[in-house]
C-alpha cells in the first residue's frame, strides 16, 4: 500500500536525515576558513556527505522529500549568516535533483548519481557574495592598477569561480560513489539500508 | 546548539521579542548586506543585532562587536580609495566582514534567543506547511542526539587505541571508523522517534495548537520600524 | 475491549524480527496483562498490532482482525488510534520529540488540537499526580533516564488513553526508577485504563498485573491468572522466561568461599567534570585482582565516572591505579583497561566479526583471533558483519574484542539491562570465562541476580564516594534487597477514581 503523499514519518526521515548531512558539511565546512583548503571544499565537502545522502535515499520513494532536504539545509545556512542566497540554491537544486530521482522511479543507480551531483551544488549559494564583492572590485582595480592588471587578475578569478560548479557537481559523483560502496559495505549488511 | 541550552527557562526579566520579528530582521539585513558603497547602511544593519543583545545584557559581545566592526568599516571607506595593494587586500578583507558581520550575529541572536517550540510555534502562526515544520523541529531535535552518539563513539575508539598513529589504515579508514557506527546508531534512534511521535497523534490533518507563549509587544513594533527603515535606505540606493 | 482473532503477520523485510501465528486474544477493559517469553517469541510485535504500528508503520502481511475500543486498527488511522491507545517504548532516549519537557507533555494533545486551556489543565493534573514538578522548564537531554521514562509516561497521561501499551519499559531504569514506574502503572489501573506490558521482569508488576500471557516463537502458549502466577516456583517462572517474582526467593548463599588474592590500589581518585562539585571523591580504595567486582549504587552516585577514570578516558584525570606490575596514571589505564559499554554498537567498527577481533590485536594473528572466537562459540559467525547479529551477539564480539587486546582490566557497563533470564546466564558464564583467564572484570549492574550469580566482591557508591567495599559474602541480605527494592514513598499522589 505505497502511498504517493507525503507520510508523517517520511518527514521525520528528512529531519534526520538533514541533521546528519548538516552536521557533517558544518563540521567539515571549519575547514574551508583556512585559506588554501578554501578551494577544496566544493570539492571535498559533497564527497564526505555523499554516504548520509546515499543511504537517504534508499528512504526516498516520493517525491518532495529531496526539494524539502535542500529547503531546510538553506534555511540552516540563512540562519547561520550566509545571506539569502543559499536558500534559494537550496530548493533550486534540491528540487532538480527530486526531478531527477524521480524519473528514475527512485530506484535507478545512475541516475541517483547524477542527481547527488546536482544536489552538491547548492553551496554554491555560499559563494555568491563574493561573486558581487568582484564587480566592486574590478571597477577601484581599473583605476588603480591599469588594464593590464586587472584583467590578468579577473582571468584568474574567473576561471577559479567557474571551476567552483564544476568541482561541485565532480565532488557529488566522487561522494555518490563513495556513498554506495559504504551501503554495500555496512548499512545493507547491518539492516538499515 | 544554543537552542537547546537556552530554552526552557523563560526569560522573565529580559525582553521576549517575537521570532516572527527575529526572522523579519534577520531577512532585512541579508538583504541589504548587497549594497556596495553605502557604509552607513551596514553600519545601521550593524546596529540591530548589537542592540538586541546589549538589551539582554550581553554587554562584552555588544561592546566587542561593535569595536571590531566599527573599525572594519572605517578601514573600508578609507582604503577603498587608496591605490596599493595592502589597502586593496584589506578594503577586500573588510569588506566581507562588513557585510558577513551583521547577518552571522542577527543569525546567532535567532538561535540562541529563540527555543526550538518557539520557532515552531511563530512557523505555525505563519502558516508555513507542516511538510518544513516537522523537518524542521526533528532536525533539530537530532543536533544532541548526534552529538551524544559521536562524542561515545570517540570514547570507544579512544578506548580501543584506535587513532591515527596507532592503527594500520589510512585516514578514509578512520573516517569510516568514526562516521559508520554513528549513521547506523542515528537511523535507528530515527525509527524509535518516529514510533514515538506517530503514536501521539504527530501528523494529524487536525490543526495543531501549541502552548508557547509568543506575540508581538511594543519592542517588537519598534524594531519592526527600523529594519523597515534599513529596507527603505536600501530600495533609495539601488535607484541611484 | 482489545479482541484479537485469528491474527497472523510476517514483516516484509524479516531481518531479525519476527512475526506473530494465528494468534486470537480477548482483553477486557480494565484488565492489566503481563506479555512475556524469550526475547524474539513476538510480544514486541503483538504491542505493535495493538497500538497501529503494525501496519501503519511496519509494513508486511496481515491476516486477522484486530479491534480495539470498537475500531478495527487495520481501518483506523495511527492519529485516530493515538487517542485511545497510549504507548511507552523501551529506550527513553529516543522516545522524546521535544527538547523541553513542558512541550513533550503538552506534545500528544497539541497533535489533537485541543484547545490551550484544556492543554495546561491537563498538563497540571499530570505534574501533580506524578509528583514532578520539579521536572517542569527544563531540557529533556539532561535529564536521568528514569526523570525521562517519567516524562515519557507523563506525555501518555495527558491525552488519558483508555488503553496504554508498554514495551519493555523498566529495561534501561535502575531499581528505584522501576519502582516509580510500577507506581505509575497502578494509578493507570485504578484510573480504569487498560495496560498491555510486554516485560522479562515481573517483580515491580506483582500487585498489579491481572493475567499473563506467555508466548514463544509467535504463538501464545499460556494464558494464565496472576493468582496461579503467584504460585510457582522460580523454576517454573524461569520456564516462562520471566525473573523471579521475590527477590526474597533468590538463592544468596551459593558463593564459593573466597581465595585471597592480590589487590589492585586506587590512590586519589577524585575527578570533577568542570570547576564544580567533585563527582567522584574517593582517597583511596582496595579491591582484588582476578575476580568479578559488582558495582552498584543509584545513577548519578558517580560509577559511570568512575568506571571512565579506570579507563583512562577522562584526561585531566590525576588518579592513580597501583598494580603489581607497576603504577598507572591515566594514560597507561587507556591501554591496559577495557570497556564494554552499555551500547555496544557505538565500539563495534569493521565489515567481519573476524576484522573486529584483530582490530584489538597489537599484531595480526588471525589464527589467535579465531580461537577467541571460538571459545565465545563466535566462530561460524566471523565473516558476518557485527552490526547484523543480535544483541546478545554483539557483545560477545565486544567481550572477544576484549580478550585479543590481553588487557588485565575489563569494565562492564551494565551488560543485562533488558535481557531475558537465559540471556543473563549467557552473560553470567562469560563473566566467569574472563575471570578463569586471570582477568579483573568490573561491572556496573542494576541486576540483583547476575550480582548474586557471579560477583565475589561488591564496591557500593553513594554521592561519588565509595559507601561500602566487602565481599558478597559479608554482605547481609536484608541489606542488599533493600538496595534492590526500596520502598519509595508517597511517589504519586492518589487520584480520585472516576465514577
Amino acid at each position: 500500500m505505497k502511498k504517493k503523499k507525503l507520510q508523517t514519518k517520511d518527514l521525520i526521515t528528512v529531519g534526520v536525515f538533514t541533521a546528519i548531512y548538516f552536521v557533517l558539511f558544518f563540521a567539515m565546512g571549519m575547514l574551508g576558513y583556512i585559506p588554501i583548503l578554501f578551494a577544496l571544499i566544493p570539492l571535498v565537502l559533497p564527497i564526505i556527505c555523499g554516504v548520509p545522502f546515499m543511504l537517504f535515499l534508499t528512504k526516498v520513494d516520493k517525491f518532495g522529500m529531496v526539494t524539502i532536504m535542500g529547503s531546510l539545509i538553506g534555511i540552516l545556512m540563512v540562519l547561520t549568516g550566509h545571506t539569502y542566497m543559499p536558500l534559494i540554491f537550496g530548493f533550486v537544486f534540491g528540487l532538480l535533483a527530486d526531478l531527477i530521482f524521480m524519473i528514475g522511479k527512485y530506484r535507478s543507480k545512475k541516475l541517483s548519481i547524477i542527481g547527488y551531483g546536482v544536489f552538491s551544488m547548492w553551496l554554491l549559494g555560499m559563494l555568491v557574495p563574493f561573486w558581487i564583492m568582484k564587480d566592486a572590485f574590478e571597477k577601484i582595480m581599473l583605476d588603480s592598477m591599469g588594464i593590464e592588471y586587472t584583467r590578468t587578475v579577473l582571468e584568474l578569478f574567473d576561471k577559479v569561480a567557474w571551476s567552483f560548479p564544476f568541482l561541485a557537481f565532480l565532488g557529488g559523483i566522487i561522494g555518490a560513489f563513495f556513498g554506495l560502496k559504504m551501503l554495500s559495505k555496512h548499512f545493507m549488511k547491518a539492516g538499515i539500508a | 546548539m544554543e537552542k537547546v541550552h537556552l530554552q526552557s527557562k523563560s526569560n522573565q526579566n529580559s525582553i521576549n521579542i517575537d521570532p516572527r520579528t527575529k526572522i523579519f530582521i534577520l531577512l532585512i539585513i541579508n538583504i541589504s548586506v548587497f549594497t556596495i558603497n553605502v557604509w552607513y547602511i551596514l553600519a545601521l544593519a550593524a546596529l540591530i543585532p548589537v542592540s538586541l543583545f546589549a538589551i539582554r545584557k550581553n554587554k562584552s559581545l555588544a561592546m566587542s562587536f561593535s569595536l571590531v566592526y566599527t573599525v572594519s568599516l572605517v578601514f573600508y571607506v578609507f582604503f577603498i580609495e587608496a591605490t596599493n595593494v595592502i589597502s586593496i587586500m584589506t578594503a577586500m578583507v573588510t569588506g566581507i566582514v562588513n557585510r558577513m558581520g551583521p547577518g552571522f550575529l542577527m543569525g546567532y541572536y535567532l538561535i540562541s534567543t529563540t527555543t526550538v517550540s518557539e520557532f515552531i510555534a511563530a512557523m505555525e502562526r505563519m502558516r508555513i506547511p507542516k511538510q518544513i515544520i516537522i523537518p524542521f523541529s526533528v532536525m533539530f531535535r537530532f543536533f544532541p542526539t548526534i552529538k551524544e552518539e559521536s562524542s561515545s563513539i570517540k570514547d570507544a575508539m579512544r578506548m580501543r587505541g584506535i587513532s591515527f598513529g596507532k592503527t594500520k589504515g589510512s585516514i578514509i579508514t578512520l573516517m569510516e571508523y568514526r562516521l559508520i557506527p554513528l549513521f547506523i546508531s542515528c537511523v535507528k534512534i530515527g525509527e524509535e522517534l518516529s514510533c514515538s511521535a506517530l503514536t501521539r497523534g504527530l501528523g494529524s490533518p487536525q490543526k495543531r495548537t501549541n502552548i508557547c507563549n509568543i506575540g508581538f509587544s511594543r519592542i517588537d513594533l519598534l524594531y519592526g520600524i527600523l529594519a523597515t527603515f534599513i529596507l527603505v535606505l536600501w530600495f533609495i540606493s539601488k535607484g541611484v | 475491549m482489545i479482541q484479537i482473532k485469528n491474527v497472523f503477520f510476517q514483516y516484509e523485510n524479516g531481518m531479525g524480527k519476527n512475526g506473530v501465528y494465528d494468534i486470537s486474544l480477548s482483553i477486557k477493559k480494565g484488565e492489566v496483562i503481563l506479555l512475556c517469553g524469550e526475547s524474539g517469541c513476538g510480544k514486541t510485535t503483538l504491542t505493535r498490532l495493538i497500538n497501529g504500528l503494525i501496519p501503519h508503520y511496519y509494513s508486511g502481511t496481515y491476516v486477522g482482525e484486530i479491534h480495539v475500543n470498537g475500531q478495527s486498527v487495520r481501518e483506523t488511522s495511527l492519529h485516530e488510534l493515538a487517542k485511545h491507545v497510549g504507548s511507552v517504548f523501551q529506550n527513553p532516549r529516543s522516545q522524546f520529540y521535544c527538547m523541553d519537557t513542558n512541550s513533550e507533555l503538552a506534545f500528544g494533545c497539541e497533535n489533537q488540537g485541543l484547545p490551550l486551556k484544556d492543554i495546561q489543565e491537563r498538563i497540571n493534573t499530570t505534574t501533580s499526580h506524578f509528583n514532578i514538578q520539579s521536572l517542569m522548564n527544563r531540557n529533556i537531554f539532561h535529564l536521568s533516564g528514569g526523570e525521562k521514562q517519567k516524562i515519557a509516561c507523563g506525555s501518555v497521561h495527558t491525552t488519558s488513553p483508555d488503553i496504554i501499551v508498554l514495551d519493555e519499559p523498566s529495561s534501561n531504569l535502575d531499581p528505584k526508577a522501576t519502582q516509580i514506574l510500577g507506581d505509575i502503572i497502578s494509578l493507570w489501573k485504578e484510573e480504569g485504563k487498560t495496560i498491555v506490558i510486554a516485560e522479562h521482569r515481573l517483580h515491580y508488576l506483582r500487585t498489579i498485573v491481572d493475567r499473563l500471557i506467555f508466548m514463544r516463537e509467535g504463538r501464545i502458549e499460556k494464558n494464565i491468572s496472576m493468582d496461579e502466577a503467584r504460585q510457582m516456583t522460580s523454576k517454573q517462572l524461569f520456564t516462562l522466561g520471566l525473573r523471579p517474582l521475590d527477590f526474597n526467593a533468590l538463592d544468596f548463599d551459593s558463593r564459593k568461599h573466597n581465595i585471597p588474592t592480590e589487590e589492585i590500589i586506587l590512590s586519589e581518585f577524585s575527578f570533577s567534570y568542570k570547576r564544580g562539585e567533585k563527582v567522584l571523591d574517593i582517597d583511596a580504595l582496595t579491591f582484588p585482582k582476578n575476580q568479578i567486582i559488582g558495582i552498584i549504587g543509584q545513577n548519578g552516585a558517580g560509577k559511570s565516572t568512575f568506571a571512565r577514570c579506570l579507563c583512562g578516558l577522562n584526561k585531566k584525570f590525576e588518579g592513580l591505579v597501583h598494580t603489581d606490575s607497576g603504577c598507572r596514571s591515566y594514560k597507561q589505564c587507556l591501554e591496559k583497561t577495557y570497556m564494554v559499554m552499555q551500547d555496544v554498537n557505538h565500539q563495534l567498527f569493521t565489515e567481519t566479526v573476524l576484522d573486529e577481533v584483530i582490530l584489538s590485536m597489537n599484531g595480526e594473528n588471525e589464527e589467535k583471533a579465531k580461537r577467541i572466537l571460538e571459545q565465545l562459540n563466535l566462530l561460524d559467525l566471523q565473516e558476518q558483519h557485527p552490526m547484523s547479529l543480535s544483541g546478545g551477539q554483539k557483545q560477545r564480539v565486544a567481550i572477544a574484542g576484549a580478550i585479543a587486546s590481553e588487557r588485565d582490566i575489563i569494565i562492564f557497563d551494565e551488560p543485562t539491562s533488558g535481557l531475558d533470564l537465559r540471556h543473563m546466564i549467557q552473560v553470567a558464564e562469560n563473566l566467569e570465562q574472563l575471570k578463569s583467564m586471570g582477568k579483573t572484570v568490573l561491572i556496573i549492574t542494576h541486576d540483583l541476580e547476575l550480582i548474586l550469580k557471579v560477583c565475589d566482591f561488591i564496591l557500593h557508591f553513594k554521592n561519588g564516594k565509595v559507601n561500602q567495599s566487602l565481599t558478597l559474602n559479608d554482605m547481609k541480605k536484608k541489606h542488599l534487597i533493600k538496595l534492590f527494592q526500596p520502598r519509595v514513598d508517597t511517589i504519586l499522589n492518589k487520584v480520585v477514581i472516576k465514577t
